[in-house]
C-alpha cells in the first residue's frame, strides 16, 4: 500500500496559532472609523397586532443616527430558502402588522454607541395588542385553534398536504401479521445552539456606492442572495465576506443581521455593526425543532420488525427558515438504519408562536434517531431479544429498497455495529461478528422476499 | 442621556456627601458584577455610577468570637480568609474563580433572586448588618434588612459592614445546580442547628435562597426541629414545612413550580448531612 | 457627552483612556486601546471569554467598569505572548487542540495563567476549578484540561 503523507497523522489546525494568540480576526474585532452600532427594538408579547410604534423619542436621543422600520426594507418579506423554491415568503425582515414570537425584531435604533443605542432603544413605545398565541404543536392542530400564518393554517403545505408522506407496503398488514405491537412517543424540547460568539455583522458602504460587508455567517451565499433580494440591490453590489466563526452548530445560517446592518449603512453613509447580546443570542436566534413523534411498530418474536407507523410533529415557530427542510429530512430518516417492509410517515411542519426554529447539526434526523434507537431498545425488551442482535438482525443491507425509493448501495451499518462492539469489549455471537452489509441472508432478505 | 460620571469615593464619607448631593441620580456598586451585567444587558440606564470599591470597607477582622466584614469585601476573600461554616461555602460557590474576585459581601445583598447565595449564608449565621448615614451608624439583623424589601435602607444610607458571629452549633449548606459550578441555584438551604445531650434540638435557623424574592428563614420547618430528635420523620416534617410560604422565581434555570418541589430536598438533605455527622459533644 | 479619563498599566506600559463613564474595560481594551484577543461574550459575567488579569487576579473585563482600573495592572493575552514566539500555555492549547472555534482560547489562558501563576502544578481537579468559570462550546473541556496539565508538569510538579 502507498504510504500516506496526512492520514494517520497529527496534523496542527491551519487557524491554531490564530487562536492561541488572540491575532485570529472575529467579526467583532474589525471595526471602522466613524462606526454606528445597532440596538433593536423586539416584541414583548408572542402574538399581537401592531397598532403603532412610536419611535419620536428614540430619534430625538442625543447621538442617535437614524431609527429603522419596516418602510425601510425594500423587500421586507423572505424566505431564506425561496432559494430552493420553499415558500411563500413568510417572514418579515422587520415587523409590519402583527408580531409571531417574544423577541421579533421591530425597529432598528442606529447610534454612536452600542450604550447610547441601547438606551434609545427603552424609549421606543410600541402599541401592541395582545392575542392568544399558540404554543403548543397538538393546540395548533386543532380546528378551535387560532390560524396564525396568514395562509390559513398552522402547517406548511406539501403538495398540497398539511404533511408530508411516506407510503410503502401496506402496515395494516403488517401490523396484523405481527406478534407483539411496540408503540412509543418521544418528545425533544428546543435546543440553543449557545456559541460562545454571538451574531455580529459589519456593513460598510463604499464610495463607489457598493456594500462591504462582514459576518459570522455560516452560509455566506445564502446570505449573500438573500441580502440582494431583501435590498433590491444587485448581488454583485454586496461584497459579502465571510470570517471565522465563533462557534456556529447551524445556529447561524438564518440571514438575521445582515439585511438590517446593510440598510442602516446604506441610510447613515456610515459603518455600521450589529452585534446581538447574549439575551438575544438565546431567545431570538433560531433552535432546534421540539419535536413529538408517535411510533408504532410490527414486530415478530424472530425479531424482525415487518411494519412501522410514525406521526411526527415539528414545531417551526413562527416563521419557515430551514424547518420545512428539516421536516422532511426527518421524514426520511425516522425509519432508522433498517430495513422494515411496510411503512407509514405522516410528518408535519407546525407553525406556533415561539421562536423560529433552523438548522442545527443534522437536525431532524438527530430527533428522528433518538426516538428511534429508544424504541430499538424497547422493541429488544419487548420480544426478550439482545439489543445487539435487534440492530444487527433489521440493519439494512445493500440492494434493500429504502421506503422513500431508494435502493441502498452504501451501508455500513453492521460494519459499524460490530466495530463498537470490539470499540467496548462486548464479544457478538458468531453468526451476528460474521454479517456483512453485501450479505444476501438474514432478516432483510426474508423480509424482501416477503414484500 | 447616557451616563453623566464616575465616582470612585476615597472613604465612606465622601460617599455619604455624594450620595446626599445626587440622590436617586446615583446608581451605587461595589465589585460591579450587578449594576454592569443590567447595564450591558439594557435593563439601566444610570445617570451616575458611584462604586465603593475603593471607599475604605474592605477590611476583614475577626474579634471576640464575630467576624466583621466591610462590605467591599469579595467572596474570594471570603472563601480563603475566613473560616465561617456556611459563608465559606457561600463563597466558594459563587460563580467562578474571576466573578469570585469581583463579587463583593456588600453587594450580594442586592442580588435579586435566585443569586443571593451569600445572604442566605449570612441569614442562617444570624449576622446584621451596619448601615451608615452622615449622622451615624445603625445595626440591623439581616432577616429584618431582607424582609423589608426596599424600605430597609434609607435613601441617605449605605451599607458598610456585615457582623457576623460563630455559630455554636451543627451546620449544613446544600446548593442545587443545574451544573456543578458558575451557575445560578435552582434552590439553596443553609441550616444552622444546636443540639442537647439527648440529641434533640434545641435551635434551629433555616435559611432559604432561590424560594422568594430575598433570602429567607423557613420558620416553620424551624419550629418543626426544636425539641425533636433529628430522625427520619423530624426531618421530613422539616423539609415539608420549608416549602411553606415560598414564592420562588422563574427564570431560564428553573420554574417557580420545580424550586418549590426542590425546596424540600435541599432542607431534607441539609438535615440528613447534619443527622449523619456525630452530634456535637459526644 | 461626559466622558472620564483613567490611568492605568496596560500589557506592562502607562496607559491613558478617555471614554463614557460606563464603560467597560472590556469595551474600552477592545475599541479604545484595539486589543481585540479579549473577547465579549456574554457581557453577563457568565462565560469568562472576557478574563483578564487585573494585579494578576483572573477578572470579567465585560463587569469591571473602566473606572475601577485607574492606577492597576492590568494584563491580557496580547501581553503574554512574547515576540516572535509563544507563552507555554499558548504552545500547549496549540499542540493539544484545545482550542476549536478559538473564541472562548483568550479567556481560557489567562484563566489558566492565573492559576499556575500562584500554583504552578495543580492537580487536575484545581485545573478544572480555576477554569469553571470558562464555558467552551465546542471541545467538551478535556483537551483544554489536558493542555494546562501539560504546563503544569513542565513547571516540574507532575502529580502529587
Amino acid at each position: 500500500m502507498k504510504q500516506l503523507g496526512i492520514v494517520g497523522q497529527s496534523v496542527h489546525r491551519s487557524d491554531g496559532l490564530g487562536h492561541v494568540t488572540g491575532r485570529t480576526t472575529f467579526i467583532d474585532d474589525i471595526s471602522y472609523p466613524h462606526m454606528l452600532y445597532i440596538s433593536m427594538v423586539r416584541s414583548p408579547v408572542a402574538r399581537g397586532k401592531i397598532r403603532s410604534i412610536d419611535t419620536s423619542k428614540a430619534e430625538a436621543f442625543p447621538g442617535v443616527a437614524t431609527v429603522i422600520t419596516a418602510k425601510d426594507v425594500p423587500n421586507n418579506l423572505y424566505t431564506i430558502l425561496c432559494l430552493i423554491g420553499i415558500g411563500p415568503n413568510d417572514e418579515p425582515v422587520l415587523a409590519e402588522d402583527e408580531v409571531m414570537y417574544e423577541g421579533e425584531p421591530i425597529c432598528a435604533v442606529v447610534a454612536e454607541s452600542e450604550e447610547i443605542a441601547r438606551e434609545a432603544a427603552s424609549l421606543v413605545k410600541l402599541d401592541i395588542e395582545e392575542l392568544e398565541p399558540v404554543l403548543d404543536v397538538e393546540y395548533a392542530l386543532r380546528p378551535e385553534a387560532p390560524k396564525i400564518k396568514k395562509w390559513g393554517t398552522n402547517t406548511f403545505t406539501y403538495d398540497g398536504k398539511d404533511h408530508c408522506q411516506i407510503r410503502f407496503g401496506d402496515v395494516e398488514r403488517g401490523f396484523a401479521e405481527a406478534d407483539e405491537i411496540v408503540t412509543g412517543t418521544y418528545q425533544l424540547s428546543p435546543i440553543e445552539h449557545a456559541p460562545i460568539e454571538t451574531h455580529v455583522c459589519v456593513a460598510k458602504p463604499e464610495p463607489d456606492g457598493r456594500l462591504t460587508v462582514h459576518t459570522n455567517t455560516q452560509a455566506l451565499y445564502f446570505t449573500l442572495d438573500n441580502t440582494a433580494i431583501i435590498l433590491k440591490m444587485p448581488s454583485n453590489r454586496i461584497r459579502m465576506i465571510g470570517g471565522t466563526v465563533g462557534g456556529g452548530f447551524g445556529g447561524k445560517v438564518d440571514v438575521l443581521t445582515e439585511p438590517i446592518t446593510c440598510i442602516a449603512a446604506l441610510k447613515t453613509g456610515r459603518p455600521v455593526k450589529w452585534r446581538w447580546t447574549r439575551e438575544e443570542e438565546t431567545r431570538c436566534s433560531s433552535t432546534r425543532a421540539a419535536v413529538k413523534i408517535e411510533m408504532t411498530d410490527g414486530v415478530m418474536r424472530d425479531g424482525r420488525i415487518v411494519a412501522r407507523k410514525v406521526r411526527s410533529l415539528q414545531d417551526a415557530g413562527a416563521y419557515h427558515r430551514h424547518s420545512p427542510y428539516g421536516a422532511m429530512k426527518h421524514m426520511v430518516n425516522v425509519v432508522g438504519p433498517y430495513t422494515i417492509p411496510n411503512v407509514w410517515v405522516d410528518v408535519y411542519c407546525v407553525y406556533t408562536n415561539r421562536q423560529p426554529s433552523s438548522a442545527m447539526r443534522g437536525f431532524g434526523v438527530t430527533e428522528a434517531s433518538f426516538a428511534v434507537e429508544v424504541q430499538m431498545d424497547r422493541i429488544a425488551k419487548a420480544i426478550g431479544m439482545d439489543p445487539w442482535e435487534i440492530r444487527l438482525r433489521n440493519a439494512y443491507r445493500n440492494g434493500d429498497m429504502r421506503p422513500f425509493g431508494k435502493i441502498t448501495e452504501d451501508a455500513t451499518l453492521i460494519e459499524t455495529i460490530q466495530a463498537a462492539a470490539k470499540l467496548v469489549g462486548h464479544e457478538l455471537p458468531p453468526e451476528l461478528a460474521q454479517m456483512h452489509s453485501n450479505d444476501e441472508g438474514g432478516y432483510a432478505a426474508a423480509q424482501r422476499a416477503t414484500a | 442621556m447616557t451616563a453623566e460620571a464616575f465616582h470612585l469615593p476615597r472613604s465612606i464619607a465622601e460617599a455619604l456627601d455624594l450620595l446626599r448631593e445626587h440622590g436617586d441620580d446615583v446608581v451605587v456598586m461595589t465589585g460591579g458584577t450587578l449594576v454592569m451585567s443590567a447595564i450591558n444587558g439594557g435593563q439601566l440606564f444610570p445617570r451616575r455610577l458611584m462604586s465603593l470599591k475603593r471607599a475604605g470597607i474592605d477590611q476583614l477582622r475577626a474579634e471576640n468570637g464575630r467576624f466583621e466584614i466591610g462590605a467591599a469585601v469579595t467572596a474570594s476573600r471570603l472563601a480563603s480568609e475566613t473560616d465561617l461554616p456556611l459563608l465559606t461555602q457561600a463563597a466558594a460557590g459563587l460563580g467562578g474563580p474571576a466573578l469570585r474576585n469581583q463579587a463583593t459581601i456588600g453587594g450580594n445583598l442586592f442580588a435579586h433572586a435566585p443569586y443571593g447565595d451569600l445572604g442566605v449564608a449570612l441569614m442562617a449565621l444570624d449576622a446584621e448588618v451596619e448601615l451608615t448615614r452622615k449622622e451615624g451608624a445603625r445595626t440591623v439583623p439581616l432577616a429584618d434588612f431582607f424582609a423589608n424589601g426596599a424600605a430597609a435602607r434609607r435613601p441617605d444610607e449605605l451599607v458598610t459592614a456585615l457582623r457576623v458571629p460563630r455559630p455554636s452549633g451543627e451546620t449544613a449548606w446544600v446548593r442545587l445546580g443545574r451544573r456543578q459550578a458558575a451557575t445560578a441555584p435552582v434552590a439553596t438551604a443553609a441550616v444552622v442547628i444546636e443540639r442537647d445531650a439527648d440529641g434533640r434540638c434545641t435551635a434551629a435557623r433555616i435559611a432559604l435562597g432561590a424560594a422568594g424574592p430575598a433570602p429567607m428563614r423557613a420558620r416553620e420547618a424551624e419550629a418543626a426541629l426544636v425539641g425533636q430528635p433529628l430522625d427520619e420523620s423530624t426531618i421530613e416534617a422539616a423539609a415539608q414545612a420549608a416549602a411553606i410560604g415560598c414564592e420562588p422565581p422563574t427564570d431560564a434555570l428553573a420554574s417557580s413550580w420545580y424550586r418549590q418541589q426542590m425546596i424540600p430536598v435541599v432542607v431534607r438533605r441539609a438535615l440528613s448531612q447534619i443527622a449523619a455527622a456525630a452530634p456535637a459533644g459526644r | 457627552m461626559s466622558a472620564i479619563t483613567v490611568s492605568f498599566t496596560l500589557n506592562g506600559r502607562a496607559t491613558t483612556l478617555t471614554v463614557s463613564p460606563a464603560t467597560t474595560l472590556l469595551t474600552a481594551l477592545r475599541e479604545h486601546a484595539q486589543l481585540t484577543a479579549t473577547k465579549a461574550g456574554c457581557s453577563q459575567g457568565g462565560c469568562g471569554s472576557c478574563t483578564v488579569l487585573v494585579n494578576g487576579e483572573p477578572t470579567l473585563a465585560c463587569l469591571t467598569p473602566l473606572a475601577h482600573v485607574e492606577g492597576q495592572e492590568v494584563t491580557t493575552l496580547e501581553g503574554i505572548t512574547p515576540v516572535g514566539g509563544l507563552h507555554p500555555l499558548q504552545k500547549a492549547f496549540y499542540d493539544r487542540f484545545a482550542a476549536q472555534c478559538g473564541y472562548c482560547t483568550p479567556g481560557m489562558i489567562m484563566a489558566a495563567k492565573a492559576l499556575l501563576d500562584r500554583n504552578p502544578h495543580p492537580t487536575r481537579e484545581e485545573i478544572a476549578a480555576a477554569l469553571s468559570g470558562n464555558l467552551c462550546r465546542c471541545t467538551g473541556y478535556l483537551p483544554i484540561l489536558d493542555a494546562v496539565e501539560d504546563v503544569a508538569r513542565q513547571n516540574g510538579g507532575g502529580e502529587r
